[in-house]
C-alpha cells in the first residue's frame, strides 16, 4: 500500500532521514516507532509530498504521488503532528471545507463529529477549542470520505486517557473496514496495542521492521520468568545463578525475575525445589516491545 | 479533460474560502467604505484649495484628485490583505493539512490570489461605484467612460501589489518578516522612488526648466517611472485617461510612450511577474 525506498533528507548537513526503506501492507496497522527527533515527522511529510526528499521515492498504491496528486491524495486521510485549523471557522465548517476539497459529499459530517465526541460543539469556532478538542477534530478530519490509507502522526498526543481511548477505537474501526493505517508514535504501549507490524526508526534509519513477536525472536530476546517465592529472594538468587541456561537473575518488587532460555524454565523450578524454596506463583513474560526498542536504539538513551 | 476540471474545482474552493473569510471578517465592507469616504471627500473638498469653493466636482476632477492618494492607499490595502496568505497558514500550521488535501500547490496559490483578488475587485467596484454614482447625481455624468476605465485600472493596480504580497508570503518564513517586506516594498515603490529618481536626475547633472509653467524632463525619467514604480504607472494611467496635463499647477509634457495602454501594460506585468515568482517559490517550499 505504501512503499518508501531510499528516502533521504538532510537539513544543514544533518541527515534527518537516511536511506529509509519501509513498506506498509494493505490492510495492516503499521506502527512507526522512534525516539523524539528520530525523523518520523520528516518521513511522513515526505510521504505526503509536503517536504521534498533529497533522494529516494514514495509509492502509494503502486503509484508515485507526482503521477496523480488528486487521485492518490483523495484516498488518504492525514493527521499531522500538532494539527492546526482555521480559528475563524466552526468545527462543522472546517470539516465541510476539507470534504469539499476531497470531493466527498457533505452529509455525514455531523455524525463524524459525533464519533469523536464533538457533536455538541459542531457550531463553535475552532479558535475556542482546547488542544485536545483540536486533536479530536483532526482525527475526524482524517476520517472524511473513508480513506483507504490513514497516515497519523502521533495521533494521541495531547489527549487525556478517555479521548485516547476514543481515538484508538476510531483507528481500530477504520482498520476493520479495510483501511490501512500508518501511524507514528513514541509511546511503546500504544504501538504494541494497535500495531500489527512495527518499524523502528532511529537517527533517520529504519533499524527494525517486523511483528513485535518476530522482532523479539530475531534479536534473540529471552522470555522473562517472574517468580514469587516463600524464602528471602536474596537466597534464591544465589541458587539460580548457577543454573545452566539462566543469563540473568534480578529482584523486582520482592519477586525474582529470571531471564533464561525457554528450555531452562523447568530447570529453574527444579533448582528452587531442590534448595527447599517453595514457589508460590510464577508467570512467563514475552519479550516486550520496550526491550526491542531499547536494544535497537541503544539502551543508554532515555525513552518515555 | 477531467484533470483540468478537477484543478479548476480545487482553485475555486480555495478562492471561495479566501473570499468568504474576508466577508466574515468584514474586510470587504471596510475597504469599500474607505473608498467611498475618500472619493466623496476628495470630490467635495478637492476644489477648496485651488478654486476657493466646495461642492462636488465632476468625474474628471474627482479622478485627478484621487490619483495621488489612491497610489498610496491601494498598495497598503493589497499588501495588508495578502502578506499573510501563505506564511500565516505556514506559521500557524494549517498549511500542512491543506497541502495534504487533493490539491496541488499551484492550485492553492492561484486560489488564494484569485480569492483575495476578488475581495479587492469587489471592494473597489463597490467603493468607487457608489461614490461615482453620488458624483454623477450631483455634478453630471460627463467623463463616465473614463471613470469606469479608472475603476478597472485601480483593480489591476491593486492586483499588482497583491502579487507582490503573495511573493513576500512565500519568501518569508515568518509572518513578521513578511510584514517587514511589505512595509519596505510600499515605502520603496509608493513613497520614496520618485524622490530618489529625481535626486539621481539632478545629481547626474540634469536640469529642468519651469519655463512657461511646463516641467520638462528627459524621456528616460518617464520610462523609469513607468517600468519600475507601479504607483507611477497607475498615476499616468489616470492622467492619460482624461488627457490631464496639469499636476500641482504645472503642465507636464509627457513623451509619446506614456499612454493608458503602456501604463496598463506595466501594471499587468507587475501583476504577472511576482505572481509567477511566488508560484515557483511555493512549489519548492519544504514545510
Amino acid at each position: 500500500m505504501l512503499e518508501v525506498d531510499g528516502l533521504t533528507k538532510s537539513y544543514d548537513g544533518l541527515r534527518a532521514v537516511d536511506d529509509l526503506r519501509l513498506s506498509v501492507r494493505r490492510g495492516e496497522v503499521y506502527g512507526f516507532l522512534g525516539p523524539n527527533g528520530a525523523g518520523k515527522t520528516t518521513t511522513i511529510k515526505m510521504v505526503l509530498g509536503l517536504t521534498h526528499p533529497d533522494a529516494g521515492r514514495v509509492r502509494i498504491g503502486g503509484r508515485d504521488l507526482a503521477e496523480d496528486a488528486h487521485g492518490i491524495k483523495r484516498r488518504i486521510g492525514f493527521l499531522p503532528e500538532r494539527i492546526a485549523f482555521y480559528n475563524n471557522l466552526t468545527a462543522l465548517q472546517t470539516l465541510r471545507f476539507y470534504a469539499e476539497l476531497k470531493g466527498v459529499p457533505r452529509n455525514g459530517l455531523v455524525d463524524l463529529l459525533g464519533s469523536v465526541g464533538l457533536r455538541e460543539v459542531a457550531d463553535r469556532r475552532v479558535g475556542t477549542f482546547s488542544k485536545g478538542m483540536v486533536q479530536l477534530l483532526g482525527v475526524a478530519q482524517a476520517m472524511i470520505g473513508d480513506p483507504e490509507l490513514l497516515i497519523l502522526d502521533e495521533p494521541t498526543s495531547g489527549l487525556d486517557p478517555n479521548w485516547t481511548r476514543t481515538v484508538k477505537d476510531r483507528i481500530r474501526e477504520a482498520n476493520a473496514r479495510g483501511c490501512t493505517v500508518f501511524f507514528s508514535s513514541h509511546i511503546l504501549g500504544e504501538v504494541h496495542e494497535l500495531a500489527d507490524r512495527v518499524g523502528i526508526i532511529d537517527r533517520g534509519r529504519l533499524v527494525a521492521e517486523d511483528t513485535v513477536a518476530n522482532l523479539g525472536r530475531s534479536l534473540d530476546l529471552k522470555p522473562r520468568l517472574r517468580l514469587a517465592v516463600d524464602a528471602p529472594p536474596n537466597a534464591a538468587v544465589g541458587v539460580l545463578e548457577g543454573v545452566e541456561g539462566v543469563t540473568h537473575v534480578d529482584i523486582e518488587g520482592g519477586e525474582l525475575v529470571v531471564i533464561c532460555d525457554p528450555a531452562a524454565k523447568a530447570r529453574v523450578l527444579g533448582a528452587l525445589a531442590a534448595a527447599g524454596i517453595q514457589v508460590r506463583d510464577f508467570r512467563t513474560e514475552e519479550p516486550s516491545l520496550e526491550e526491542v526498542f531499547l536494544r535497537v536504539t541503544g539502551a543508554r538513551r532515555s525513552v518515555r | 479533460m477531467s484533470l483540468g476540471r478537477r484543478s479548476a474545482r480545487a482553485v475555486w474552493i480555495v478562492a471561495k474560502k479566501e473570499f468568504m473569510d474576508n466577508v466574515r471578517n468584514r474586510w470587504i465592507v471596510a475597504i469599500s467604505g474607505v473608498f467611498v469616504a475618500l472619493t466623496l471627500v476628495i470630490s467635495y473638498f478637492g476644489a477648496a484649495a485651488a478654486q476657493g469653493r466646495t461642492g462636488f466636482q465632476g468625474l474628471e476632477d474627482t479622478v485627478t484628485g484621487m490619483i495621488s492618494i489612491a497610489s498610496l492607499l491601494v498598495p497598503i490595502l493589497a499588501l495588508m490583505l495578502g502578506y499573510a496568505a501563505i506564511v500565516g497558514e505556514r506559521e500557524q500550521g494549517s498549511l500542512l493539512l491543506l497541502l495534504a488535501m487533493p490539491v496541488t500547490r499551484l492550485e492553492v496559490a492561484l486560489g488564494k490570489f484569485l480569492g483575495l483578488g476578488a475581495v479587492l475587485a469587489v471592494s473597489i467596484v463597490a467603493g468607487l461605484g457608489v461614490s461615482g454614482a453620488v458624483v454623477v447625481a450631483a455634478a453630471g455624468a460627463e467623463g463616465i467612460a473614463g471613470y469606469l476605465a479608472f475603476i478597472g485600472g485601480t483593480i489591476v493596480f491593486a492586483l499588482a501589489f497583491l502579487s507582490l504580497a503573495l511573493l513576500m508570503s512565500t519568501v518569508a518564513r515568518r509572518r513578521s518578516t513578511a510584514i517587514g517586506l511589505a512595509v519596505l516594498t510600499w515605502f520603496l515603490l509608493a513613497v520614496i522612488f520618485d524622490t530618489v529618481l529625481f535626486g539621481l536626475f539632478i545629481a547626474t547633472g540634469g536640469t529642468f526648466s519651469l519655463a512657461g509653467g511646463t516641467i520638462n524632463l528627459p524621456d528616460w525619467f518617464f520610462a523609469a517611472e513607468l517600468i519600475v514604480a507601479p504607483p507611477d504607472a497607475f498615476g499616468y494611467f489616470g492622467f492619460t485617461l482624461f488627457s490631464i496635463e496639469q499636476t500641482f499647477g504645472f503642465r507636464v509634457a509627457l513623451p509619446w510612450f506614456v499612454s493608458s495602454g503602456t501604463s496598463l501594460l506595466s501594471l499587468a506585468t507587475w501583476t504577472a511577474v511576482p505572481l509567477v515568482l511566488a508560484l515557483w517559490r511555493f512549489r519548492r517550499l519544504d514545510l
